[in-house]
């Protein structure tokens, strides 16, 4: 039956909309192993907990909406499917209340992983450790007016809902946060070791290949990072002067991070702590001299953007046809690959610039002009977040296609923006190559072309 | 298939895209809102005034529209939002206040400074209450409140929706920014207008952003004639002037040079940040740009004078005084400036020479005085040195015994007990 292109256009739009994380199995998925650098996550994440006999603590981090979270999905896929016992929870972003993006500390993290292996692991494992840790601190709870529970009733199902008061009270209401996270520090010990008595219940009674517990915190990178003056930004709090907590568990974990903290003079540390972070870098879609990758490169995103157009209509392409007087969705090929070059590789900013060029549109195909438009749209969102101080950073990394100095505050602020894209692929001796490139986005702009071309005139000139 | 280039798809840019009205840009909001399934989040940039009118066409369009207001310094919006869609199950609904509340936050120069260079500073300290909730409830608004939501808001926070709250704003349906129309424009023109450089320094911070804010609309979004785009890029210039936030200022300045290569304005005020920021010898340049256009300017030439003088090119900086003194005889700060540019250069003469025309022009001129004291100190005449110093005192006492203590033009002499005993107040 034939759609009329009102219905294909509303199909269109929502089918790109960027909000939802793709969940294991989704005909949209598309594999972009190739051209983010041969990393799959569940060989290099996954291996690492299936191979090791230790607990394994790892980070997990990428630009923001580069498809971590539906990279993590997956993982949590393959390792149930291996047998493993896996929790994963998108902290920070719960309706039921986990951790304050205001100012999360270690113990909010704590508290959240708590609640989580309660509500996941409860009904495989004795929570009898947990209650009595709650019955034990019930008078200060109490005063905290956080409970009104009597003593002999504790029991799961009284006590799961106790944890989700404390990780709501903490989220908030500023003003018992202190005395909350007051109380679980005093209280860490005892908590780690009720929480790990628990997990190894739920290790216990797993069958025999459910000897694994993975824990997959999700979205601690939406974590906003505050700092006060000359003291350490809670991230560096969190992951580096709480680690010994991040790693007391006795589970395997994988959290998320920050990118800007993995290029912080912290890098190292992190490393030590928690082994190598595994990187999701941007599809690559051109080579480093700025050739377009066709197949492995803007291919894979003309791919991934028409399963999402096949899902709306099946006979729907993605380029008209005019000789034949097939119906698609843009009007050229060309459009299309300026469409995805502009993207960077990156897919939100894909599915964000299609959704926007089809709500331009009354009539397919989709004319070049709404395109442009779309990326003049999405371009200014990223001209107005760069600051002055930052353009001079800008060109020196488009010049080198390398990060000048881990160390410079500029650096982190601009890949956190997405303002600055990481690439990598291996090269001929299997090395890994990775470099670094300004979004395309920004590199089309008026601006930057004025600002580039005095840059290279100074170059030339021997100023810069 | 042929090699190509990522340049090649790249070589073109905005400037080629006519702009847009603002019944095609509302036109785009309505067809959004129609065709949103479920959550979708659209962003209105537009005046106070254009705001209200697109609640009203909402209303006249779709269903049922509810409005949410969010009051000054709010710190939440999610439960109130679910609140309203359980009592109240609406089509669409508006958020208006997102800038109040945000003004409310503490440091309203960050708010606002949307462009300023105070910015590198954003991400420490704190983040705005009301953004860290954004980012926090994003999956529950989208599950909990499926429908199109239209947030109503001024360009800074805009800016600020993209620094503080990058996740939120991440999943946005689109931000559409309305042209401003003719009554926001006349205001806005008006103002700059009749507004002198005085006003603009007694704005307070807010205000001051606030106007940047508009006029920077008004630049952005409307298809301006060059003339006026490039005045009103100086106006928005001095408006970061006054504020002390000079890059900014300049960046400004050269935007309007763009336009208006001989604007004398732009480079009049372009010198004038330089040299609060220490660049003298490009603020010389653009002074010398100035006056190149406009040689009667003698606030350029008193300025680039002074810029000289910073640079201890004290020949260069007399001459530039004189030629401001030329355009405008009587005016004595420019001949104080060549006393002390002489005094400085040892050419203790010529400096009593002009120090004693600025008090054959105005009798009770206490800086004339004053530089005579101050020559004569230089030269170790220590009688007809205190005998000025004296004068000075009587004619305005409270400024300069102050400055007399401080000042090392005086050092040849401190140490004799009669400049002591002049020195001191209660005498």
């Amino acid at each position: 039956m034939a759609m009329s292109d009102a219905e294909i256009i509303k199909g269109l739009f929502n089918s790109f909309k960027p909000d939802s994380p793709l969940e294991p199995g989704d005909a949209r998925y598309v594999d972009f192993q190739a051209v983010r650098g041969d990393d799959d996550i569940r060989t290099e994440l996954g291996s690492r907990i299936l191979n090791d006999d230790e607990n394994t603590y790892q980070l997990y981090s990428g630009h923001r909406g580069g498809g971590k979270s539906t990279e993590l999905l997956r993982l949590a896929k393959f390792l149930e499917d291996e047998g493993c016992v896996v929790v994963y929870f998108a902290a920070a972003t719960d309706n039921s209340g986990d951790l304050s993006l205001q100012d999360t500390q270690y113990q909010d993290v704590l508290l959240s992983c708590t609640r989580q292996l309660l509500e996941k692991l409860s009904d495989r494992a004795d929570s009898t450790p947990i209650q009595n840790w709650l019955s034990d601190r019930l008078k200060r709870l109490k005063e905290l007016a956080l409970t009104e529970v009597e003593l002999e009733k504790m029991t799961l199902d009284v006590a799961l809902p106790q944890f989700m008061k404390l990780t709501a009270a903490v989220r908030k209401e500023p003003n018992r946060r202190e005395e909350i996270r007051k109380l679980v520090e005093v209280n860490t010990e005892s908590l780690v070791t009720a929480l790990n008595l628990f997990i190894n219940n739920a290790r216990k009674r797993g069958k025999a290949n459910e000897n694994k517990v993975v824990v997959i915190a999700d979205n601690l990178d939406r974590i906003v990072r505050t700092q006060e003056p000359d003291k350490p930004s809670n991230f560096e709090e969190i992951f580096v002067h709480r680690s010994e907590l991040m790693r007391s568990l006795d589970c395997h974990m994988v959290y998320t991070a920050p990118l800007s903290l993995l290029y912080s003079p912290l890098s190292s540390e992190l490393q030590t702590i928690y082994g190598k972070p595994q990187i999701l870098p941007m599809v690559m879609v051109t080579s480093v001299d700025g050739t377009v990758i066709q197949e492995e490169g803007i291919g894979l995103l003309r791919q991934a953007l028409a399963r999402r157009v096949r899902q709306v209509w099946p006979e729907l392409g993605l380029v008209a046809n005019g000789d034949e007087g097939t119906v698609g969705v843009f009007e050229s090929q060309d459009i299309l690959d300026l469409l995805c070059l502009s993207s960077g590789g990156h897919l939100r900013d894909l599915m964000h610039m299609s959704q926007d060029a089809i709500n331009r549109t009354l009539k397919l195909p989709v004319r070049a002009q709404a395109v442009k438009r779309a990326i003049t749209d999405f371009r200014q969102a990223y001209l107005r977040s760069l600051q002055e101080s930052e353009w001079e950073f800008l060109l020196a990394v488009r010049e080198s296609k390398q990060k000048q100095n881990d160390d410079d505050e500029r650096y982190q602020a601009l890949l956190a923006k997405r303002c600055i894209l990481e690439y990598s692929f291996f090269d001929d001796d299997g090395e890994r190559v990775t470099w670094y490139d300004v979004h395309p986005l920004i590199r089309g702009s008026k601006v930057f072309k004025e600002r580039w071309a005095v840059y290279q005139q100074q170059r030339a000139q021997g100023d810069v | 298939m042929t090699e190509r280039l990522v340049a090649d798809f790249l070589d073109w840019d905005e400037e080629e895209l006519p702009p847009e009205s603002k019944d095609e840009v509302l036109g785009r909001l309505f067809r959004g809102i129609a065709n949103t399934e479920g959550a979708g989040w659209f962003f209105v940039q537009c005046s106070r005034q254009q705001g209200s009118e697109v609640v009203e066409q909402l209303k006249g369009r779709f269903g049922r529209v509810e409005v949410l207001e969010l009051e000054r310094g709010a710190e939440s919006f999610y439960p109130e939002a679910m609140g309203l869609f359980e009592t109240n199950p609406f089509d669409v609904l508006v958020v208006q206040g997102v800038d109040e509340a945000l003004l409310g936050y503490e440091d309203t120069k960050r708010a606002l400074g949307w462009d300023s260079a105070d910015l590198h500073n954003y991400d420490s300290r704190d983040v705005p209450p009301l953004l860290s909730h954004f980012n926090q409830v994003r999956e529950c608004l989208r599950d909990t409140v499926p429908r199109p939501v239209v947030f109503v808001v001024s360009a800074f926070v805009v800016k600020y929706l993209l620094l503080r709250a990058p996740d939120f704003y991440d999943w946005r349906a689109g931000t559409l920014t309305l042209p401003l129309d003719e009554g926001d424009r006349s205001q806005i023109m008006g103002w700059t207008k009749s507004a002198e450089y005085g006003d603009y320094c007694n704005l307070s911070e807010r205000e001051r952003q606030q106007k940047i804010a508009d006029l920077h609309q008004l630049i952005e979004t409307d298809s301006l004639e060059k003339a006026e785009r490039s005045r009103l890029l100086v106006e928005e210039g001095l408006l970061f002037e006054s504020g002390n936030t000079y890059e900014q200022a300049i960046f400004c300045y050269d935007k309007a040079l763009e336009i208006e290569p001989d604007k004398d304005t732009a480079w009049f005020g372009k010198g004038f940040s330089l040299v609060e920021i220490g660049r003298y010898e490009e603020a010389i340049a653009s002074y010398d740009k100035a006056v190149e256009i406009k040689p009667d300017q003698d606030q350029a030439w008193y300025n680039r004078g002074n810029a000289l003088h910073k640079l201890e090119r004290y020949e260069e900086a007399i001459a530039s005084y004189d030629k401001a003194l030329e355009i405008k005889p009587d005016n004595s700060w420019t001949r104080h400036q060549i006393g002390w540019a002489y005094l400085i250069a040892k050419q203790y003469e010529k400096s009593i020479e002009t120090f004693q025309q600025c008090l054959d022009l105005n009798g009770d001129d206490p800086e004339g005085h004053y530089g005579l004291a101050c020559v004569y100190s230089q030269k170790n005449q220590i009688e007809p040195a205190l005998e000025w110093l004296a004068k000075v005192f009587k004619l305005d006492p409270d400024n300069y015994r102050e400055r007399t203590a401080k000042d090392s033009d005086f050092d040849p002499i401190r140490s004799d007990p009669r400049f002591q005993d002049l020195i001191q107040p209660n005498e």
